[in-house]
C-alpha cells in the first residue's frame, strides 16, 4: 500500500478533511480495511493495528473490534489525509490502535464496524500470530521508532501531535503510579561537553539534549548566556532529527536543543549555564470502568461540526471510554557544568602573539610590486584553519612610516557548520605610499597556540620589496584646503655658509687674555700718573732732605771726632766742612774765602740775613773752641747740631734761590 | 722677474676658480639631499641632511629642510626636534614656526606652549640680537673703550673732564650689560634641558627605576623639560606641569 501520510496543523488537517468530504468522495472508492504491523508478533511486543477509511462520505459511528486477547496499550490515534496513487487521489480516516497480545497463540482481530453514508460498513478481520517472548523485541521497536519518527520541537512551543509507540507506551499511567516520578525516570535534559580541562581559547563543544521516553511538547525557556565565552552555535536541522540513545539499558529518543562551540575568554573555573525547557507531557490514563460513551455521534451529530475539529478532545474523538489523556507540564532544567580553563602559558609567548588558539596557515601577499606615489597597494594577509577563527584579531603589521597605513578590511569565510570552527579570515591593509625609492614591506608574522601540542607555533611570510617611483601628487595638493595652510614651507635651495657654531668666544682663552690687556694698561697708566704725582707733591720735601743730607756727608768727619772726643779735631774739622761746603756752592776758590765775601755772596743770592748770621755764629764757635782749651763735650754736641743746621739751611735757601731764579 | 709675478698670478687665478667650481663639500652634500628630497625619497634625504646637523651645522635652513624631510618620511619626532633647533638659531623664522605648528599636529598628547608675554619676547629679542660670540666680543670692544676712558682721566684729567667721565660711566655699564649677556647666552646656548621624545609611546614612571608605577604615556614628538636626572632616567616636566621619570634614551636633547 502506497501512502503518503501528510502531518499537518490540526486546523489545516480539519480543513483538508472537509474540503475532501465535500469535493472528492462521490467519484471515489470506499474502501474499508484493516492491517497490523506484524503478523507474527511476540509475546509483551506492542504492535500497530490500523483500520483505514478510505473515501468514505459521512461517516457516523466507528465501532473497534473486541481485543479480547489483546491488551489495547493506547490509541486510538487518528490520521487524516490525502493520498495520490497512481494519479488517483482519495481521502482516507486512519484509526491507529497500539496493542499488546495476552497470550500466545494464533487469534483472529475480527472487523471493525463503521456506518458510513447511512450503510453499515464493515473491514476484514486479520490473524495474528503470537510468538514467546523473544529478544528481537527491541530491535523491532527501533525499527517502529524510525517508521514513525515525530518531534516533540517540530513548532517550538506549540503543540504538536505526538504519535510515537514507544512513547506512547511509556506515556501510558498505570494505577498507582506517582506523576512525578515516572516524568523524572523517563524525561531529563543535559549539557555534554566534548572536554572539562583546556585552555584559554581553545574550543569547547557544549550540547544540550533532551532525552524522553514520553510524547511530550517541549519549549526552551531559558538560553544560557555563555558568561566567560564567546560562543557560536551551529545550526541544527529544521526540524531537529531524533535518535536514539541508550541510558543504563533504556532507549531514549535524544533532541539536541541547542549545539555550541565555545571559546573561553578567561581562565578560571568556568560554570555553563543551565538551559532550561517546559516540557508538557500527554500522559494517557487508563479508567478501568468508565462510562462508555459514543464520541462519534457527539462529535459527528454537532451542529458546530467543523468547530469540533478545534476542540481540544478531538484527538479524543475516537477514544475508547475507558482512556484519557492527561497533560501534565513539567519543567526541567540541566545541572551545571563546571569546565576549568588553563590559561596560555605565559613564559614562550611570542611577541607577536594576540589570541589564536587552535592550528593555523597565514598566507600573505601584495597586490603590486611597483606603483607610484599616486597609487595605493593592498596588502591580504589570509589566516586560515581551524581554531577561534571568528576572535583572530589582526597580526601585527610593522608598515615602515614611508607608507600611510589604513585600519584593515576585515572578511570571513566560515566553514557552515564545521566542527571544530575553521574557516578563514582575511585582512587587507590598504598601504598609501608617501616616499619614492625601494620600499620593503617587513615579513607578515603570525603566532597561535597548538593546544594539542600546547606550544606557541608562528608562522611568518616573506619580506616584501616595493618599488615606488615619485608621482605627480595632484591628489594631496586638492586637499588642502588654502596653499601653505596645512602644508609645510618649501625646501631652502641657497647656498648657506657652512660655519659651525659651536665654539664659543667666551669659553676662549683669547676672551680672558683680552680682557687682562687692558687692566695691565689701567695699572700702567695709574703707576706712571702716581709717580708724575709723587714727583710734583713732593719735590721740596725731597730737596730738603737733600741738603740735610748734603751737611751730614760733610760733617761725617766731623761727627767721627765728636764721638772720639777730640775736640780740637772735631772743631778744625767743622770749621774746614762749613768752609768747603760754601767755596763749593758758592763756586769760590776755597783759598778766596773770607765772610766779607761770603755775606755778599750769600746776599746776592738772596739768601736771609738770619742764616747768614746763623752761619758766621758758627764759624765764631768753632774759632773760639779752637783757641780755647776747655774741653766740653756738650759743646762740641751742640755745635754739631749746629752745623747741620746752618748747612741744611743755607742748602735749602740756595735751592729756592736758585729754583726762583 | 716676469715669471715670478706670472707663476703668483696663476696661482691666485687657479685657486679663485677652484673657490669658484668646489664649494664648501657640507655644500655638496646639501643639494644632494635637496634633489633626493626633490625625487620624494625623504628618508634619504633626511639621513644626509641630519648627518650635516650633528655635524654640528646649525644653520636654519639646513635644519628646516632636515625637519621637512623628516617630516615627508612620517618621522614626527625628528622634525620636531629640528624645527625646535631651527628656532633656537632663530626664534623668529617664520618657516620653522609654521612648519613645527604643523608637525606638531601629528604629535599625540602635544600640550601647546603658552605664548610668550611682551617682556618675555622683548628678552628673547634682546637676547638674540647678538650670538654669543657676538655679546662676546661686544664685552672686549666695551672693556677696551671703558679702560681708555679710564687712562685718559688718569694722564690728562685737564681734557674735557666731565665729558669723559660720563661717557666712560655709560662705556663701563654697557661693558657690564654685555658681559651679562655673554654669559647668559652662552649658557643658554650649551644647556641642554629641553628634548623631543623618540619612543612611539614611553611610559612615564613615578620614580626612576623599572618597577615604579607609570603615571601616564608620552608619544614621539612631544617637547619636554628635563629638570633633573640620573644617568638612566630623567625627570621631566610638561608645559602642563605634569611631571615624571622616563628613560633618557627615549629623549633627544636640543
Amino acid at each position: 500500500m502506497k501512502v503518503i501520510t501528510v502531518s499537518i496543523r490540526r486546523s489545516l488537517l480539519s480543513l483538508l478533511f472537509l474540503l475532501g468530504i465535500v469535493t472528492s468522495l462521490r467519484a471515489q472508492e470506499f474502501k474499508f480495511t484493516t492491517s497490523v504491523s506484524s503478523n507474527r508478533v511476540a509475546l509483551d511486543e506492542p504492535f500497530q493495528i490500523q483500520f483505514m477509511l478510505e473515501n468514505g462520505t459521512n461517516v457516523t459511528q466507528f465501532t473497534p473490534p473486541n481485543f479480547n486477547d489483546f491488551e489495547l496499550l493506547q490509541g486510538p490515534n487518528q490520521m487524516q489525509g490525502t493520498s495520490i496513487v497512481n494519479g488517483r487521489r482519495s481521502d482516507y480516516i486512519a484509526l491507529i490502535y497500539l496493542i499488546r497480545a495476552k497470550r500466545v497463540g494464533n487469534f483472529t482481530i475480527p472487523a471493525a464496524t463503521a456506518r458510513v453514508n447511512g450503510d453499515v460498513v464493515k473491514s476484514n478481520p486479520v490473524t495474528v500470530e503470537v510468538l514467546k517472548g523473544n529478544n528481537n523485541a527491541a530491535a523491532q521497536q527501533q525499527q517502529q521508532h524510525q517508521q514513525v519518527p515525530v518531534n516533540p520541537f517540530a513548532g517550538m512551543g506549540q503543540r504538536s501531535a505526538p504519535s510515537h509507540q514507544a512513547e506512547e507506551m511509556e506515556g501510558v499511567l498505570k494505577n498507582g503510579e506517582d506523576i512525578n516520578a515516572k516524568l523524572k525516570k523517563n524525561i531529563f535534559v543535559k549539557v555534554d561537553v566534548d572536554k572539562t580541562s583546556l585552555f584559554e581559547g581553545e574550543q569547547l563543544t557544549a550540547t544540550y539534549k533532551l532525552y524522553t521516553r514520553l510524547p511530550t511538547n517541549a519549549s526552551v525557556t531559558k538560553v544560557p548566556a555563555f558568561k566567560g565565552f564567546s560562543a557560536k552555535d551551529i545550526e541544527l536541522p529544521n526540524p531537529p532529527q531524533a535518535s536514539e540513545e541508550m541510558v543504563n539499558g533504556i532507549p531514549y529518543r535524544v533532541f539536541v536543543i541547542r549545539k555550541t562551540m565555545l571559546f573561553p575568554m578567561q581562565s578560571g573555573t568556568l560554570e555553563l549555564d543551565p538551559v532550561e525547557v517546559d516540557n508538557h507531557v500527554r500522559l494517557v490514563k487508563l479508567v478501568k470502568n468508565g462510562k462508555r460513551r459514543d464520541p462519534m455521534a457527539d462529535i459527528f451529530n454537532d451542529p458546530a461540526f467543523k468547530d469540533a475539529f478545534n476542540d481540544p478532545f478531538f484527538d479524543d474523538i475516537f477514544n475508547r471510554p475507558e482512556v484519557e489523556y492527561q497533560d501534565v507540564p513539567y519543567k526541567i532544567q540541566t545541572a551545571p557544568v563546571k569546565v576549568t580553563v588553563k590559561p596560555l602559558p605565559i613564559d614562550s609567548r611570542p611577541a607577536s602573539y594576540n589570541g589564536a588558539v587552535g592550528r593555523f596557515n597565514m598566507t600573505a601577499t601584495v597586490d603590486k610590486n611597483n606603483l607610484s606615489t599616486d597609487d595605493a597597494l593592498t596588502l591580504k594577509v589570509t589566516i586560515s584553519g581551524q581554531g577561534n577563527v571568528n576572535l583572530l584579531n589582526a597580526p601585527k603589521v610593522d608598515i615602515p612610516a614611508s607608507f600611510d597605513k589604513y585600519d584593515p578590511k576585515v572578511s570571513d569565510n566560515i566553514e557552515k557548520n564545521s566542527n571544530p570552527l575553521s574557516g578563514s579570515r582575511t585582512f587587507e591593509y590598504v598601504l598609501m605610499p608617501v616616499e619614492a625609492g625601494e620600499q620593503t614591506i617587513p615579513p607578515v608574522e603570525f603566532s597561535y597556540f597548538d593546544a594539542a601540542s600546547k606550544t606557541y607555533k608562528t608562522v611568518t611570510s616573506k619580506p616584501f620589496n616595493i618599488h615606488v617611483t615619485a608621482g605627480k601628487q595632484t591628489k594631496r595638493e586638492k586637499e588642502d584646503f588654502s596653499i601653505y595652510k596645512n602644508a609645510i614651507t618649501n625646501n631652502s635651495n641657497s647656498v648657506l655658509n657652512w660655519v659651525k657654531h659651536n665654539t664659543y668666544f667666551i669659553t676662549s682663552i683669547w676672551f680672558y687674555l683680552l680682557l687682562m690687556l687692558p687692566l695691565l694698561a689701567l695699572v700702567g697708566a695709574w703707576l706712571f700718573r702716581r709717580r708724575l704725582d709723587y714727583q710734583q707733591n713732593n719735590a721740596a720735601f725731597l730737596k730738603h732732605r737733600y741738603a740735610n743730607k748734603v751737611a751730614l756727608k760733610r760733617l761725617e768727619l766731623a761727627a767721627r771726632y765728636l764721638k772720639e772726643g777730640k775736640d780740637k779735631a772735631f772743631y778744625e774739622e767743622t770749621s774746614r766742612a762749613v768752609w768747603g761746603y760754601l767755596s763749593n756752592k758758592l763756586h769760590v776758590p776755597f783759598a778766596d774765602l773770607s765772610k766779607q765775601l761770603i755775606q755778599d755772596k750769600l746776599a746776592q743770592q738772596q739768601v736771609g740775613e738770619q742764616y747768614t748770621a746763623d752761619l758766621f755764629d758758627l764759624l765764631d764757635n768753632c774759632e773760639m773752641a779752637l783757641y780755647t782749651p776747655n774741653h766740653n763735650n756738650t759743646r762740641m754736641q751742640g755745635t754739631y747740631q749746629q752745623a747741620v743746621q746752618v748747612i741744611s739751611k743755607l742748602e735749602d735757601e740756595l735751592t729756592r734761590a736758585k729754583s726762583a731764579v | 722677474m716676469k715669471h715670478i709675478v706670472t707663476t703668483i698670478l696663476l696661482c691666485l687665478l687657479m685657486s679663485g676658480t677652484r673657490l669658484l667650481a668646489a664649494p664648501a663639500p657640507q655644500q655638496q652634500d646639501f643639494e644632494k639631499a635637496n634633489s633626493l628630497f626633490r625625487q620624494k625619497q625623504y628618508t634619504e634625504a633626511a639621513n644626509i641632511y641630519q648627518r650635516l646637523v650633528d655635524e654640528g651645522f646649525d644653520q636654519p635652513e639646513l635644519l628646516i629642510n632636515t625637519g621637512n624631510a623628516w617630516y615627508k618620511a612620517n618621522r614626527t619626532g625628528l622634525a620636531v626636534y629640528n624645527y625646535e633647533k631651527a628656532l633656537l638659531s632663530d626664534p623668529f623664522s617664520k618657516a620653522a614656526q609654521h612648519n613645527l605648528s604643523i608637525a606638531n599636529q601629528r604629535v599625540e598628547g602635544y600640550v601647546n606652549e603658552l605664548p610668550q608675554l611682551f617682556f618675555q619676547q622683548w628678552w628673547t629679542a634682546i637676547k638674540y640680537m647678538h650670538a654669543p660670540n657676538g655679546w662676546a666680543t661686544g664685552t672686549i670692544i666695551f672693556f677696551w673703550l671703558t679702560i681708555a676712558g679710564g687712562i685718559v682721566l688718569l694722564l690728562r684729567p685737564t681734557l674735557l673732564p666731565a665729558v669723559v667721565k660720563s661717557a666712560t660711566g655709560i662705556l663701563g655699564l654697557l661693558f657690564a650689560f654685555y658681559l651679562f649677556m655673554a654669559v647668559t647666552t652662552y649658557v643658554n646656548a650649551t644647556s641642554h634641558d629641553n628634548g623631543i621624545i623618540m619612543g612611539s609611546a614611553v611610559k612615564v614612571k613615578s620614580a626612576p627605576d623599572q618597577d615604579s608605577k607609570d603615571l601616564f604615556e608620552l608619544h614621539e614628538g612631544v617637547k619636554v623639560q628635563i629638570t633633573d636626572g640620573t644617568s638612566e632616567y630623567c625627570k621631566i616636566e610638561l608645559p602642563d606641569g605634569k611631571t615624571g621619570w622616563m628613560a633618557c634614551g627615549d629623549i633627544k636633547k636640543l
